[in-house]
């Protein structure tokens, strides 16, 4: 948590050890870290300058922690965590002397290690990784016909005895920053961004056999001329949005390659958030919170009022499935609730308007929840600004460009329409510095489905499409099934 | 109207103080800057004061306006008044229930969705820059956690009917579990706590609910549970509260209301797991206005003798003439239905709680219920007379459980035909066993035939009490309820 980072014990990391960058967030809850490798100082003089009061230290198995390079530098010492089960590269003896304490990983590997023991060996007895399959004789004394391991060997899963299949990724979505050991369990990831090549270089080199890409919403967008014609083996693109704007469908049903998205696991928290911009605009929460922590209560009697939220006109732009959760949100504050769709929707208790612009004219507000296409582009124009009007708020969780970003700020500076609160932007991460500068908008960084809950039923879902691929079943969340 | 005092205690509208400014003579309490100097000059002519959650009427104001006989609450909480003390001078007490209910329960969402999805945090995120260098991080779902709710009153079930709308599961915690109510109900703040994810304060402030949220609760609830506080500051131990999201015990707050408002402790302008609000419950314009209308409803109701919109004591007020021991016990009960109680007696009863007429007109104009309960004597005979009915009024009822002889009976049987007093319970009669003939057709009046003590428990214990008084006697011990002799 901000601002009582200096209560929060304090460790030095060395190395860094692998397991540390994934979990860095966790760690950074429960300790202040000292990152010798951000500093341009060499180690040994990070240590003497910022180790004085240093009683911790998390190490790799491979950094050296010898007296000269490390515990000289480090008087408070009193504890080494090394994230390996060997010690080796610790001069025990030292430590001993010292009254330093010292921790390993113990047997946690142990499993793992002799998987790979057992893996490597019966890899190369049976050539699992060249792939023909034939027997190898390893001498005389062991019949020439198979070699099987021995039943005293660990059992194993067939899955980890065999290699995981091969996943493309141009960027690392969220979603598997988040979870990288637990995806990388499963599959193996071709990741384009850590290479130097350009991208047709890497894809051209690496990538001709790969049959599924993971991308996401804010990623590199999926085209003909820039990806797919690098890829010929290419059958599947799962994407971690439930947007699939970014991605050629023609082109990919063209070329039979399968589309799977994020599907409505994200409607819940998208619709929360509009319902949390809708009234935070109308109530001025974040205008209030920041007066609050400027220590600055409103003891006047002329601090603005907000915009009482019940019973307002609601127009909804695109009534899917995250604008249907929106709609029976805000029936309960009895809104009155309409929308605009690319097709009426009789099954449904609201208001149907053809065109946005009369919605515009009928709505206290209007909430974006419509997918970007080229249709759809700058949809919310100036036209619909006017006709929403001077007490109207717009709010948009769905993408930056349905929305003629430049004629919105005019509109909202000129008092056209009374405030918005908006999640998504034309040109993400940069917000126009008119934007921010605004009391009556409530800017947040796209983060309508940046909950913990959703991550994992993401990743589940993830998982799931690129399995259901791999074993030939019925992708989950297709947008495109070929 | 015009020259009718009106104290507003604090400044909490413009419209209001400029509606109130046209109607009555408007004295701004702040803006004196010595106010036992401006009570001293004004005290007389101040017969209403306007307060609001900041400011009403304490016993110290109440007693130093000898004038006022109305209180307006430009709130629905009522923590800033002493109302016993209202009670006890018969002062009227009015606030602002209903057409708030839906702001504050908009705004307890709005808390909770700004405090788990941190809002606010990400919008300062954005403002500062910081989007460029990463994107911001994963915060908790709203939808589906489970909602518990203390004081499942107007704006308590408002809440829940837009949290049910989130998926959220609903439970609750008041004084008794409500009849009919689809919600779970946990007997006690812990247990709720204990068994929710988001916890929300919605009961009115009193002495009991006093510290409701203490340690315990908190710890209850949990790092991973968060508080929403949309009732009253002292709701909450406010340190305790500080140091649990300090230390991480619990997840998160959202608060409108802090116990000592403008004050905010320091220590949570830090902490990106909050949100701060500055007590804007109610604060739309929408509903500022219609909280005003009712402010002005009700003060020109009282003036000009209508019946209150939105009295808080919603009890007919009750006049006993008698304080005795029958007297105390009708006020007792009266008092628990919530009944405003004046009475008359020879002399003041010190420390009753009610409000004391020196004379039985005063009473009879004050009250719309005029019970008599005194003894039978040369004093009270025919005490009720013609002037008392008439102070009474067309929507007054008299009811008498005393002696027949209290009442000047031709003059009330007359009254009551003539619609001069609305209606009449009578026990007794001047010559028992007569009726006037003529109440026999009223439907306006209940008549009984001397039953008061009428029961089978008090027959008897009054039988035994007799038997042994004659015993006593007899026997001579001394008497066990002597009027005259032993004593």
């Amino acid at each position: 948590m901000m601002g009582h980072q200096e209560q929060l014990p304090q460790i030095l990391v060395l190395g860094p050890p692998s397991v540390f960058k994934p979990y860095e967030h966790q760690f950074t809850k429960k300790f202040q870290i000292l990152k010798p490798w951000e500093s341009s100082l060499p180690t040994h003089l990070f240590l003497s300058t910022h180790g004085g009061s240093v009683e911790a230290v998390l190490t790799s198995g491979i950094f050296p922690v010898t007296a000269n390079g490390v515990l000289n530098h480090l008087p408070a010492l009193r504890l080494i965590v090394t994230t390996s089960a060997g010690l080796n590269h610790i001069d025990l003896p030292e430590c001993r002397r010292r009254g330093i304490s010292v921790a390993n990983a113990a047997e946690i590997f142990s499993e793992d290690v002799a998987d790979l023991g057992v893996g490597l060996l019966t890899d190369v007895m049976r050539r699992v990784s060249a792939g023909d399959g034939s027997n190898l004789k390893i001498d005389g004394s062991i019949p020439p016909k198979s070699s099987t391991p021995s039943k005293s060997s660990t059992k194993m899963d067939r899955e980890k005895l065999s290699s995981p299949p091969q996943v493309l990724m141009l960027r690392p979505p969220p979603v598997f920053l988040r979870f990288q050991p637990q995806f990388s369990e499963k599959f193996q990831f071709l990741r384009a961004w850590e290479s130097d090549l350009p991208l047709d270089a890497f894809l051209s080199n690496h990538a001709q056999h790969v049959q599924a890409m993971l991308t996401h919403g804010g990623g590199l967008p999926i085209t003909a001329d820039q990806v797919l014609r690098h890829l010929p083996s290419l059958r599947l693109i799962v994407t971690t949005s439930a947007g699939f704007n970014h991605i050629d469908l023609l082109e990919c049903r063209r070329r039979g390659i399968s589309v799977a998205n994020a599907g409505t696991i994200f409607s819940e928290d998208a619709a929360d958030m509009a319902v949390a911009l809708f009234i935070d605009v109308h109530r001025r929460l974040s205008a209030a919170d920041r007066c609050v922590r400027g220590a600055n209560w409103p003891i006047t009697r002329y601090y603005p009022l907000g915009s009482k939220v019940s019973g307002k006109r609601i127009g909804i732009v695109g009534l899917g499935s995250i604008g249907y959760e929106v709609a029976k949100r805000l029936d309960a504050f009895g809104c009155r609730i309409s929308y605009n769709s690319r097709q009426e929707k009789p099954s449904v208790p609201y208001q149907f308007y053809s065109n946005v612009c009369e919605l515009a004219a009928n709505s206290d507000a209007l909430i974006i929840c419509c997918a970007l296409t080229d249709e759809t582009r700058h949809m919310i124009n100036r036209k619909v600004m006017l006709a929403l009007g001077k007490d109207g708020v717009i709010v948009n969780i769905a993408r930056g460009a349905l929305i003629d970003e430049k004629e919105m700020i005019k509109c909202l500076m000129n008092g056209e329409i009374a405030g918005a609160g908006l999640d998504v932007f034309e040109y993400e991460p940069n917000v126009p510095k008119e934007l921010r500068e605004m009391d009556n908008v409530v800017l947040t960084p796209h983060v309508a489905v940046f909950t913990d809950e959703s991550f994992w039923d993401l990743f589940q879902l993830m998982v799931g499409n690129l399995e259901a691929f791999f074993s030939k079943k019925p992708l989950l969340t297709p947008v495109l099934d070929d | 109207m015009e020259s009718i005092g009106v104290l507003m205690a604090c400044p909490m509208n413009p419209y209001l103080e400029q509606e109130l400014d046209k109607r009555f003579n408007l004295f701004r309490f702040w803006e004196y800057p010595s106010k036992p100097e401006f009570l001293k000059s004004h005290s007389q002519s101040i017969r209403a004061v306007v307060g609001n959650t900041f400011a009403g009427a304490d016993a110290e104001l109440i007693e130093a306006l000898p004038k006022l006989e109305i209180v307006a609450s430009f709130s629905v909480g009522l923590d800033k008044i002493d109302l016993p003390k209202c009670k006890e001078k018969g002062i009227r007490v009015t606030n602002t229930p209903d057409v708030l209910t839906e702001d504050v329960a908009d705004l307890a969402i709005g808390l909770i969705l700004a405090t788990l999805r941190r809002i606010c945090e990400c919008d300062r995120y954005v403002r500062k820059g910081l989007w460029k260098k990463g994107d911001f991080q994963l915060t908790t779902k709203f939808s589906g956690k489970t909602v518990g709710i203390i004081g499942l009153g107007r704006i308590g079930m408002a809440i829940a009917k837009r949290a049910e709308a989130f998926r959220c599961p609903i439970s609750y915690y008041s004084r008794s579990e409500k009849s009919d109510c689809k919600y779970k109900y946990y007997p006690s703040v812990v247990e709720l706590a204990s068994n929710c994810q988001i916890l929300i304060v919605a009961c009115p402030l009193t002495e009991e609910t006093h510290h409701i949220i203490n340690r315990e609760v908190i710890n209850a609830l949990g790092p991973k549970g968060f508080l929403i506080n949309i009732g009253r500051g002292p709701h909450v131990d406010e340190p305790e509260l500080v140091s649990a999201l300090i230390e991480g015990r619990l997840g998160g707050a959202g608060l409108d209301v802090f116990e000592n408002e403008p004050h905010v402790p320091e220590e949570l302008f830090k902490l990106d797991n909050v949100v701060l609000l500055p007590h804007v419950g109610s604060a739309t314009i929408e509903t500022r206005q219609a909280m005003a209308d009712l402010v002005i409803g009700n003060l020109e109701a009282h003036f000009l003798k209508k019946p209150l919109l939105t009295p808080v004591f919603s009890g007919k007020s009750v006049g006993i003439v008698g304080l005795g021991r029958i007297g105390s016990a009708i006020a007792k009960r009266a008092d628990a239905f919530g009944c405003p109680i004046s009475y008359h007696s020879r002399s003041e009863k010190p420390n009753t709680g009610y409000k004391f007429c020196p004379s039985i007109l005063d009473l009879a104009s004050n009250c719309q219920i005029l019970v008599v309960s005194c003894a039978l004597t040369a004093e009270t005979e025919k005490i009720i007379d013609r002037k008392v009915i008439d102070a009474l009024g067309p929507n007054g009822i008299l009811i008498n459980i005393g002696r027949g002889r209290h009442v000047d009976e031709p003059e009330l049987v007359s009254a009551l035909l003539e619609g001069r007093l609305g209606g009449a319970g009578l026990d007794v009669f001047e010559n028992e066993p007569e009726v006037p003939e003529q109440l026999l057709e009223l439907k306006n009046v209940v008549l009984q035939s001397h039953v008061g003590s009428d029961t089978v428990e008090t027959c008897k214990d009054m039988a035994d009490l007799v038997l042994a008084n004659l015993e006593a006697h007899f026997l001579k011990r001394p008497l066990l309820t002597p009027v005259l002799g032993d004593i």
